[in-house]
């Protein structure tokens, strides 16, 4: 097995896989990272070069022309959107009242009704780790794993236990979950504050919930995460969400008060 | 899981002690192999003695890469400390001081700020085919929050200004 890593995404963007010989491994993982930094220069928000800046300078000017990679995951957002009731929200504005709503799709253009930006950072990664994924699997290369600082995708012929770390003692693992071809995704605050803001409020989740999301695609796992985060205690409205997308949730409680500290949904 | 684990545990009794204050660790690439792959063309690397000049703590190791043409570029191994995290990571540097790739060489966390709480593991216990399992041991692979980079990009800033003040006048 060929494991390496890189400084990619603001984490540590690891892959690992087999192949016949190491320079094939090389080459392929090569090929790999070069994908995620393609990526990641299209679709940063911070950084002004990309595709995404280029749309929200001007998307509410006139739609704008993407690619078909910007395309596709701003397709999903608004779905998500849609199936959330705009819990899932990609959509920044000055006066936080903007929803995914605002954006139009037409054809290969995307375009906004109001002055509105959109921010990818809850989605692009797990979009990202399947791409990268995608791009390996052409190579003559097989036993895939690609795991983005937690958002991981696993492309292998046998199961591999993937540790989900407990939100108590991050540097521990409160279980194992068996995978060999799928993706878990997970979103908790125990390394950094909560990013993660309640569009219902505009603001930031004071949660301190582990939520893991297991699903074909770390896309779909990614984003589903962040419903998960905000309607863990609504088990009628995630259920049917998770369901359409063939996906289960793990939420684990970091708060020993919480009734609830483990959780399986799906 | 081997059948020959006594043996095991006897033979890597001196990994494990030194691994023993961390709770994952993974190990991308040695020295060499990072040197061979960030310089395919170079020959030769070489010391660079850093022991006197503010390389920093631990001091930077960096080593010249020659081929045929000459100097090709320095290859630079650092190492950084993150709240949780230790890494180390190697960087190849042109001839003219430009970052040509950076490679993680080694990962490895601490578990020294953990906090024991019987209780809430308690909850755990029979809900899983592997309880509270130890990271590291055999997991190799770990989803959960993303932990930031931010450290190894900082260090590579150092590294640049390094070789703004100490190498270039050198090459």
């Amino acid at each position: 097995m060929t494991r390496r890593a890189r400084a990619l995404l603001g984490t540590f963007f690891e892959i690992s896989l087999e192949a016949e010989s190491q320079s094939i491994a090389n080459a392929a993982i090569d090929a790999g990272f070069a994908e995620a930094s393609r990526l990641e220069r299209m679709l940063s928000f911070f950084n002004p070069e990309s595709e995404v800046s280029r749309l929200n300078a001007f998307g509410h000017r006139q739609a704008q022309i993407v690619s078909p990679e910007l395309l596709e995951l701003l397709r999903f957002c608004v779905e998500l959107s849609r199936q959330s009731g705009n819990l899932f929200d990609v959509t920044v504005s000055e006066n936080s009242k903007s929803t995914s709503e605002c954006i139009v799709i037409e054809g290969n253009t995307v375009g906004f009704k109001e002055t509105a930006k959109v921010n990818l950072g809850g989605i692009a990664k797990g979009f990202i780790v399947d791409r990268v994924t995608d791009t390996l699997l052409k190579g003559e290369v097989s036993d895939i794993i690609v795991n983005a600082g937690g958002d991981l995708k696993i492309s292998r012929s046998s199961g591999i236990p993937v540790g989900i770390r407990d939100p108590r003692e991050p540097t521990r693992c409160a279980e194992a979950i068996t995978i060999a071809s799928g993706a878990v995704s997970t979103s908790a605050p125990y390394f950094s504050f909560s990013k993660l803001i309640d569009p219902r409020t505009g603001a930031c989740v004071d949660t301190l919930r582990s939520v893991s999301v297991i699903a074909n695609s770390c896309m779909v796992a990614d984003g589903l995460t962040k419903v998960v985060g905000l309607e863990a205690s609504d088990t009628f409205s995630i259920l049917p969400i998770l369901k359409s997308h063939g996906a289960s949730a793990l939420v684990l409680s970091s708060d020993t008060n919480d009734e609830k500290s483990r959780e399986f949904y799906g | 899981m081997s059948r020959t684990r006594p043996l095991f545990w006897f033979s890597t009794l001196p990994a494990l002690a030194l691994h023993a204050p961390f709770a994952y660790a993974a190990h991308y690439l040695d020295i060499d192999e990072a040197q061979r792959l960030l310089f395919p063309n170079a020959e030769q690397f070489t010391v660079v003695n850093t022991a006197t000049e503010s390389a920093g703590n631990p001091p930077l190791r960096i080593w010249k890469a020659t081929g045929k043409t000459g100097l090709i570029g320095y290859f630079v191994v650092d190492e950084v400390i993150g709240k949780h995290e230790y890494i180390t990571y190697s960087v190849a540097l042109s001839a003219h001081g430009v970052v040509q790739r950076i490679e993680i060489l080694e990962y490895r966390e601490t578990k020294g700020w953990q906090v024991a709480n019987q209780a809430w593991r308690e909850q755990f216990k029979h809900k899983t085919a592997r309880d509270k399992l130890e990271v590291g041991e055999d997991i190799s692979n770990i989803s959960g929050a993303t932990l930031s980079c931010k450290h190894v990009t900082e260090g590579v800033r150092k590294i640049l200004s390094f070789y703004e003040s100490q190498l270039k006048v050198s090459a």
